[in-house]
């Protein structure tokens, strides 16, 4: 079963691939576009550091590692689930969705492997420089054991941004427009770009317990650099798991109303 | 006074598909009130003990954060008009826009102006309410400088609508208006001071944003609010502002005479 | 054993009130406002392996409501369906395997990617055995003459191309039903004619199970030998394609754009009565009904043309929903159908 999921995601892929190579041009813009507005945001940092040389005891490499494997985490979710984002007017609004319905596999497994967004791959490219950079400047020695754990970190992360953007577009099934709803929770993230510790506790609370975006970078970054919350940096995986276990019955929920209202 | 009409008459079309979008209004609130609390947060530990960095005082930074960020989701977002303009150009439209009693520039201009008063209102507003609760945002430094602000605001707004009008028309040229758009709003957030005061830039990143227009967008504005350019530097500045305005709407001119001989002479 | 099973299949809708905005939409969650509407009202019928099935209705008559819970999309209120010995919406994915379909305007195809990336595809998802494939392909290519078609991007292709490769997408991993749901619609004659064809032969030969909603009765009466009506959510026909074809779809309409009629005509007409009724008039234009297999529509223009000057003429098929109009009556009435509407000629 497991087998022939992943056996499908692979032909999808191609597919994916090929659309990719129709539309190069826009690739190549989409690309660019996309990292020129990452690289304004690292700029920031890198002038606040002009003027200080820590923030709350944190470096400006300190910073880079969460602002890096934010960026990469958060580009996974780009490239691979990006489809979730117009669930509502491309596929339920459009009545698009009933095709999904008719085919012999999940309708999820569907949706998602139906795109694969190319915007995303200049953010993971500029996601992964700004990360290998930061911890060389570091001076941390991963070895295999910390490069293992940096991709479980990374896929988790992803796998966090996924299941909370697979909640708030499951209400499309509901809701008319659904896309102000998934922006709003989804814009809570660029918390997570900085640590933790230079807001408020409550902002700390919420990124960890409620939209926990936290747990793809301040924590993950907490494992390589000792700052005081490392007893929270290997939960991230069961963090994205539970996540997706909640985003699973949503779905099915989401999935029963529309078969009984067919709207 | 007709003027006024027809540009209340043009900016109206824009009011109706602004209204449409409540729910943009409310997610768009709360994005900008959760890019200020960010902002504030690390200006915080930026400041740390000190009460005074570059000139910019612990609190004259956080009403900097908070009206830089009006000044942005106002202007520098630009709510598609320079997508418009591109559009109207190469579609063939800039025809019949041409046949009608108003210049077309003063007539996006008038658009434009619409746009703003709407987005004040629908998005301003509410970021000014809720960052004044959380955070208290300071009033203009003098009453000189409360005043000086309004017409510095106003060149302010004109210098971006000429950029728009500027980029608009470099979209003329190309076929990707989101990847333009894209470039323009990281450029213009970091070179008009939007994200970071000016004076926090190091050596020679502060001296090419001196030289250029893009700091007069939002950094001259605030300061003079914040009292900290008054006096006659201020009218300076003003002066400085105007004299961009001039130099712009100059070089649109030219641009745009280039860009419709073009359409012109090829049909579109 | 039936391969369609339908029982006192009924259907209500609740309509919920949506309100706009984020607000509303958490109201919406919790404080759900809705409106009742029975779409589909305790509906039988059944149909056997390897049949042509049409199944009309006017807009609204709850036509696509039924078709929705045949293919698992909708869970009905109350009632069975059985497809195969499976109930669709349970047994979503033993379902889906077996069955094809077409809706209307929504393609399956991807549209930045010629069709036969998307039967690819579909080969995969259903684990087509790769020979089947392309034996389905070649015989599929050769019957709806895709060989261009099937290498150029979905976007490009014109409605009609379009339509002749999502049939195929339909039927290309051997599908024991096939769901088309207006496969014609807004398609020329010729395309039509092909797409007719092909779905006629797909279904002597493989005896696929086909069911067919349309709005276009040429396309029932050459694709199926069934038809079954639904209006406001009941079956008000099932039965043979040549009894209704007979008793209804008989009748044409034509109209005549005239001039110069002369007053013998009021009169010529009366004493046409058995052949030509439904007959309105005014100086410049003529209305006949008139029953095809008494009288032809040359015969029809014979009558009148000695008494006007004939400018332009057309003819109308019976829509399906004066066909199901009619039915209605009839029922209602219990009457010989043609009797009254002979008396209902007004002149």
């Amino acid at each position: 079963m497991l087998f022939k999921y992943i056996r499908l995601y692979i032909e999808f892929f191609k597919q994916n691939i090929k659309i990719m190579l129709e539309y190069r041009a826009d690739f190549i813009i989409g690309a660019m576009a996309s990292l020129f507005m990452q690289m304004s945001g690292i700029f920031f940092v890198w002038v606040i550091f002009k003027n200080v040389t820590t923030l709350q005891g944190w470096t400006f490499y300190d910073i880079t590692l969460v602002y890096g494997l934010l960026m990469l985490s958060k580009s996974l979710n780009h490239i691979f689930f990006d489809n979730l984002w117009v669930l509502g007017p491309q596929y339920i609004r459009q009545g698009n969705f009933d095709t999904l319905l008719l085919r012999p596999i999940s309708p999820l497994f569907h949706l998602i492997a139906n795109r694969l967004q190319q915007d995303g791959i200049g953010n993971f490219l500029l996601g992964l420089v700004i990360t290998v950079k930061s911890l060389y400047e570091l001076n941390l020695n991963l070895g295999i054991k910390g490069v293992a754990l940096i991709i479980l970190f990374v896929v988790s992360g992803g796998a966090i941004f996924a299941a909370i953007n697979l909640i708030t577009a499951t209400s499309s099934f509901w809701v008319v427009n659904s896309y102000h709803l998934i922006w709003t929770v989804y814009s809570v993230n660029e918390f997570a770009l900085y640590p933790l510790n230079i807001y408020h506790k409550a902002i700390g609370i919420i990124l960890t317990w409620v939209i926990p975006y936290a747990f793809a970078s301040f924590y993950p970054a907490n494992y390589f650099i000792h700052k005081g919350y490392e007893q929270l940096s290997f939960i991230s995986p069961i963090v994205a798991l539970v996540l997706w276990v909640i985003a699973l019955r949503v779905w099915r929920f989401g999935i029963k109303n529309y078969t009984s209202t067919g709207s | 006074m007709i003027l006024l009409k027809k540009m209340l008459a043009i900016a109206n079309i824009n009011i109706k598909v602004i209204l449409v979008y409540v729910s943009a209004v409310w997610a768009n609130v709360f994005v900008n009130i959760l890019q200020v609390v960010i902002l504030y947060y690390i200006w915080m530990a930026v400041y740390g003990g000190q009460t005074q960095l570059h000139g910019i005082s612990k609190s004259q930074i956080v009403t900097y954060v908070i009206i830089s960020r009006i000044i942005f989701i106002n202007g520098i977002v630009s709510w598609g008009i320079n997508q418009w303009i591109s559009d109207i150009i190469k579609d063939g439209q800039i025809s019949i826009e041409m046949l009608r009693p108003i210049d077309f520039q003063l007539m996006t201009y008038a658009r434009r102006i619409g746009v703003l008063v709407f987005s004040m209102i629908l998005y301003g507003v509410p970021v000014i309410v809720v960052s004044k609760i959380l955070f208290g945002i300071s009033l203009p430094a003098t009453f000189n400088s409360g005043v000086l602000f309004i017409i510095s605001f106003l060149l302010a707004m004109t210098i971006n609508f000429l950029v728009e009008f500027f980029i608009g028309l470099i979209g003329f040229y190309t076929t990707n208006g989101w990847g333009l758009q894209v470039f323009k709003e990281a450029l213009l957030s970091f070179l008009s001071g939007a994200l970071i005061p000016i004076a926090f830039f190091p050596g020679w990143i502060r001296q090419i944003a001196d030289f250029l227009p893009f700091k007069d967008i939002v950094y001259t504005p605030i300061t003079i609010y914040l009292g900290n350019t008054s006096g006659e530097q201020a009218i300076k500045s003003l002066l400085f502002q105007f004299m961009w305005v001039v130099v712009l709407l100059l070089c649109t001119r030219i641009f745009y005479t280039t860009a419709i001989k073009k359409v012109t002479v090829q049909g579109g | 054993m039936a391969i369609i099973e339908v029982n006192d299949l009924y259907k209500e809708y609740k309509i919920n009130q949506k309100k706009e905005g984020v607000l509303g939409a958490i109201g919406n969650i919790f404080y759900p406002r809705y409106i009742s509407k029975v779409a589909v009202n305790k509906i039988n019928f059944s149909i056997e392996e390897g049949e042509a099935v049409g199944y009309i209705g006017a807009n609204g008559a709850g036509k696509s409501t039924t078709i929705k819970m045949l293919t698992g999309i909708l869970t009905p209120t109350s009632g069975r369906v059985l497809v195969n010995g499976n109930i669709p919406y349970k047994h979503r994915v033993k379902n889906n395997s077996i069955i094809g379909a077409v809706f209307g305007q929504r393609t399956q195809m991807w549209w930045d990617l010629p069709p036969i990336e998307t039967y690819k595809l579909i080969q995969k998802i259903y684990d087509v055995p790769k020979k089947q494939f392309d034996e389905n392909l070649s015989t599929f290519t050769e019957l709806l003459d895709l060989k261009e078609l099937i290498k150029i991007p979905v976007r490009q292709l014109s409605l009609g191309q379009k339509m002749r490769c999502e049939i195929a997408a339909a039927f290309i991993h051997d599908p024991k039903i096939v769901y088309l749901d207006e496969p014609t619609i807004g398609l020329d004659i010729m395309v039509k004619d092909k797409i007719r064809n092909f779905i006629k032969n797909i279904n002597k030969k493989r005896s696929v199970t086909v069911i067919l909603t349309t709005h276009d009765l040429q396309d029932i009466e050459e694709v199926c030998k069934r038809v079954i009506i639904i209006d406001n959510g009941q079956v008000v026909y099932d039965g043979k394609i040549e009894e209704i074809k007979n008793s209804l779809g008989k009748y044409r309409t034509v109209h005549f754009q005239v001039k110069n009629c002369s007053n013998n005509l009021d009169n010529v007409l009366d004493t046409q009565k058995e052949y030509l009724f439904e007959v309105s008039k005014s100086p410049y234009d003529i209305q006949v009904k008139f029953d095809r297999q008494k009288i032809t529509a040359s015969e029809v223009m014979n009558i009148i043309s000695p008494y006007c000057d004939i400018m332009d003429l057309t003819i109308q098929e019976p829509s399906i929903e004066s066909i199901v109009r009619d039915l209605y009556r009839k029922q209602v009435d219990n009457n010989d159908f043609i009797k009254e509407n002979a008396g209902n000629c007004k002149y």
